[in-house]
């Protein structure tokens, strides 16, 4: 049980303490990561006579772009950098602890400051595209008695995205320690590729994916 | 286990701060890079699009030149058989007048001989006349008969008429 719990690593000594958590060092570890490996990759980028690095790296980003272009639109274009990001940070978060890591979205708070920021984005979207007044009235759509039903949706669609994402993480590394203490050796292999790997890509495109779609309603 | 805290505001300035590194060093420049590419394949279309449509005009120029250049050729060769016509015609009928020409004179040198044989033989008759009339008379003496009966007959021949006349 003491693995399930997230440690503080270290205290920022202001204000009587403010304690870090390990998913935030991760987090940074993960960050720089991602930014290293871009500089890296993204150092003499050609628009002619690319190599077969850049082709990779085209391929996957324009992968990415087109699943979100598919479902947001012209309209919704400048929110893909953003859901790019997420999906990259929840795609590695997942799969970390392959690394020894502890995956930073098994902490509630990190699941949860994502879906804060997924709702922000959502309810920003709407009122980008359709200014304040139309926004606030599609609260009332499309009768005003199911208002109070979607103002409900404002705390619930960040709860379910945030629990899902946590209740995943946390329940297939809770089943991957069960299956390591009956046998410790092969028989956990076929099961971390479904738990650790399949289940950690799947949750990072459900997040992302059902942000988009939020925001694609939104934006109608 | 499960507990909000601070973490929560950590976690969304990580959050904020890998979306704008990320935007800054790895999507912004791949995007653009894809963007300068599309942009440079847009270009050679319509750069190709803008050739083929020039080609297309001038093919059509050509051809409209082509056309008129038959047509022109058309009526060269249409106006040199007229001419080569009218030159033909105009050799027959000199030709035509000419062996009329010729004909006429033909017909008149015959005539000319024709006349002169007459004459000839007129003169000849007259001698052929003669010639029987001294048969006739049985006898050829001199010339100076022969005047004497020539006068003779003159005079006979001339009284006759001058009593006929009378």
């Amino acid at each position: 049980m003491e693995e399930l719990n997230c440690k503080t690593v270290f205290t920022i000594p202001v204000f009587g303490g403010i304690p870090v958590a390990e998913s935030i060092v991760v987090t940074w570890i993960i960050m720089a990561v991602l930014v290293l490996l871009s500089v890296i990759l993204v150092r003499n980028l050609k628009v002619e006579n690319v190599g077969r690095k850049q082709l990779l790296l085209e391929t996957g980003i324009s992968f990415l772009y087109d699943f979100f272009y598919g479902i947001l639109g012209e309209k919704g274009k400048r929110y893909i950098t953003y859901l790019m990001t997420v999906v990259l940070y929840i795609g590695i978060a997942n799969i970390i602890g392959l690394c020894g890591f502890k995956s930073p979205t098994k902490d509630l708070n990190v699941t949860v400051a994502l879906a804060v920021m997924s709702i922000v984005l959502i309810e920003y979207s709407g009122i980008h595209a359709k200014g304040s007044k139309k926004w606030l009235k599609s609260f009332a759509e499309p009768i005003a008695i199911v208002a109070p039903i979607n103002v409900l949706e404002l705390f619930i669609r960040p709860l379910s995205l945030s629990m899902r994402l946590f209740g995943n993480v946390l329940g297939s590394f809770v089943v991957m320690e069960l299956l390591k203490i009956v046998m410790p050796i092969l028989l956990p292999i076929p099961f971390s590729i479904y738990f650790d790997i399949f289940d950690g890509f799947i949750q990072a495109y459900v997040f992302v994916f059902l942000t988009a779609l939020f925001m694609k309603e939104k934006m109608e | 286990m499960v507990q909000i805290n601070i973490n929560l505001v950590f976690e969304i300035i990580n959050l904020l701060v890998l979306y704008l590194l990320l935007r800054k060093f790895l999507f912004g420049p791949v995007m653009n890079v894809m963007e300068k590419r599309k942009a440079m394949i847009e270009g050679g279309l319509k750069h190709a699009e803008d050739t083929e449509k020039k080609a297309n005009e001038l093919k059509e120029q050509y051809e409209i030149a082509l056309s008129s250049a038959k047509e022109k050729s058309g009526q060269i060769v249409e106006q040199a058989k007229l001419e080569a016509k009218r030159q033909a015609d105009q050799i027959l009928a000199d030709a035509q007048k000419e062996a009329g020409q010729l004909i006429a004179r033909g017909e008149e040198a015959v005539e000319n001989q024709k006349q002169l044989a007459m004459q000839q033989m007129e003169s000849q008759v007259a001698q052929l006349a003669m010639d029987a009339a001294y048969k006739i008379i049985g006898q050829k003496t001199s010339e100076e008969n022969d005047l004497s009966l020539y006068d003779q007959f003159i005079e006979k021949a001339g009284d006759s008429h001058d009593t006929d006349s009378n």
